[in-house]
């Protein structure tokens, strides 16, 4: 160390680090870097939330300015499902479009058998839910061989809602997984037909439904956490 | 028009999925993200650019918002500056005139400006206070994008490691007072 000869290219602590990338200091390969850091280093991370925080106020001093209205019309073009004005959880489209597949789903019911076999056979995966306020809440561990455990971590009993537990697909179309007990751990068999939904980077999510479980089929409480399933 | 739901709610449904829910988070917190794109890129079309990528962004990772330590305002800021940011260092052509960009904008107050605590904007401006004019003035220009080490080096002409310990050294100053 001591034959480094620049000066103030010490090794830096991790907090300066990410107040110097939170600043945009650092040049195009640099900040990469931290990025994918950033990914996989949550206590870093969270330095880097730390500093866009306390810095914050520096963007509310900045005036608000109404964007054109092309702006919104080139997002919703974008991204295809969030279209202005609807709901795609309430759109007739979707709910004729839910019908098609769980039919083709039944019929393709061998296909969905070998495909979710590749996947699950190589071998587990965790997720870790997290509520916007707290910590991870939930804990959810998928084996090969699709049975999904989970744990409450912190969760508040209520005599009228239960939760249950939702895997959010690239569709970006709700699938239930079942209502889940609140206090204890749960077991669930994945349904054949969500199984191939079940692979790494799938989001899952919490809502809090009737006694009962959603009554639509489609979350209509609130989202109490959400996380993505990481392979272990 | 459920204005009084909370961003965090409203994420959560975006992350679920629900295009009204996206629609609110847009309406509710476009203009702010616009402000910001305009101050860092100072360029209209620029600026519509990066800020249509923003909400793009925000729609397809609206799930990790979940383990993020910020409030989502500042999540959604965090993107929208580094996009901006980005496009800034990958643009060759200097900057235009602020002026200019905001003269034909049409300004109204963010429906979020009231969020953050006054103590924390007090906290911010006393301890950039206790820096010297140099680091202060450092601080609130890199935010926007303006400053880069490579930059400032060859602006002062002075060794990069001069620059880095220089600005380092104002970076703990103001996280310990920040943490105080």
């Amino acid at each position: 160390m001591s034959e480094r000869p620049i000066i103030g290219d010490e090794p830096l602590d991790d907090a300066t680090l990410a107040g110097e990338y939170v600043l945009g200091l650092l040049p195009e390969t640099e900040r990469r870097a931290v990025e994918r850091r950033m990914a996989s280093d949550l206590p870093f991370a969270a330095l880097v939330d730390g500093w866009a925080n306390r810095l914050q106020p520096l963007a509310d001093a900045v005036p608000a300015v109404a964007p054109p209205a092309r702006v919104w019309s080139a997002v919703g073009a974008a991204t295809g499902g969030a279209r202005a004005g609807e709901s795609f959880w309430q759109s007739l489209a979707f709910w004729r479009w839910t019908t098609v597949i769980s039919s083709a789903a039944a019929v393709a019911g061998f296909l969905v058998v070998v495909s979710l076999s590749q996947e699950l056979r190589q071998g587990a995966f965790v997720a870790s839910l997290q509520a916007p306020t707290q910590g991870p809440t939930f804990l959810a561990r998928l084996d090969a061989a699709g049975r999904l455990v989970i744990l409450p971590q912190a969760m508040q009993a209520s005599a009228a809602t239960v939760p249950e537990l939702w895997v959010i697909p690239p569709d970006g179309r709700p699938r239930s997984l079942g209502v889940i007990a609140p206090a204890r751990e749960s077991e669930i068999r994945v349904p054949q037909p969500l199984a191939p939904f079940l692979v790494a980077e799938a989001t899952l999510a919490v809502s809090l439904e009737p006694q009962g479980g959603s009554p639509t089929g489609q979350p209509t409480g609130p989202v109490i956490a959400t996380g993505k399933l990481q392979k272990i | 028009m459920a204005d009084d739901e909370t961003l965090e709610n409203v994420l959560a449904r975006v992350a679920l999925g629900d295009a009204q829910a996206f629609e609110t988070l847009y309406r509710r917190t476009s203009a702010k993200l616009f402000g910001i794109c305009l101050r860092i890129l100072r360029e209209r079309g620029d600026a519509e650019e990066v800020l249509q990528e923003t909400y793009v962004k925000v729609w397809n990772n609206a799930a990790r918002y979940a383990q993020a330590k910020a409030s989502p305002i500042t999540w959604l800021v965090t993107i929208a500056r580094n996009q901006a940011i980005d496009r800034l260092r990958s643009r060759k052509a200097p900057a235009a005139d602020l002026d200019a960009a905001l003269d034909v904008a049409d300004e109204q107050p963010s429906p979020e400006a009231h969020a953050l605590d006054l103590r924390e904007r007090r906290r911010l401006e006393d301890c950039l206070g206790a820096l010297d004019d140099a680091g202060r003035d450092i601080v609130r220009r890199a935010f926007f994008g303006e400053i880069t080490y490579e930059r400032l080096a060859a602006m002062d002409g002075l060794p990069l490691g001069t620059v880095k310990s220089r600005i380092r050294r104002s970076l703990v100053k103001l996280r310990t007072c920040l943490e105080q």
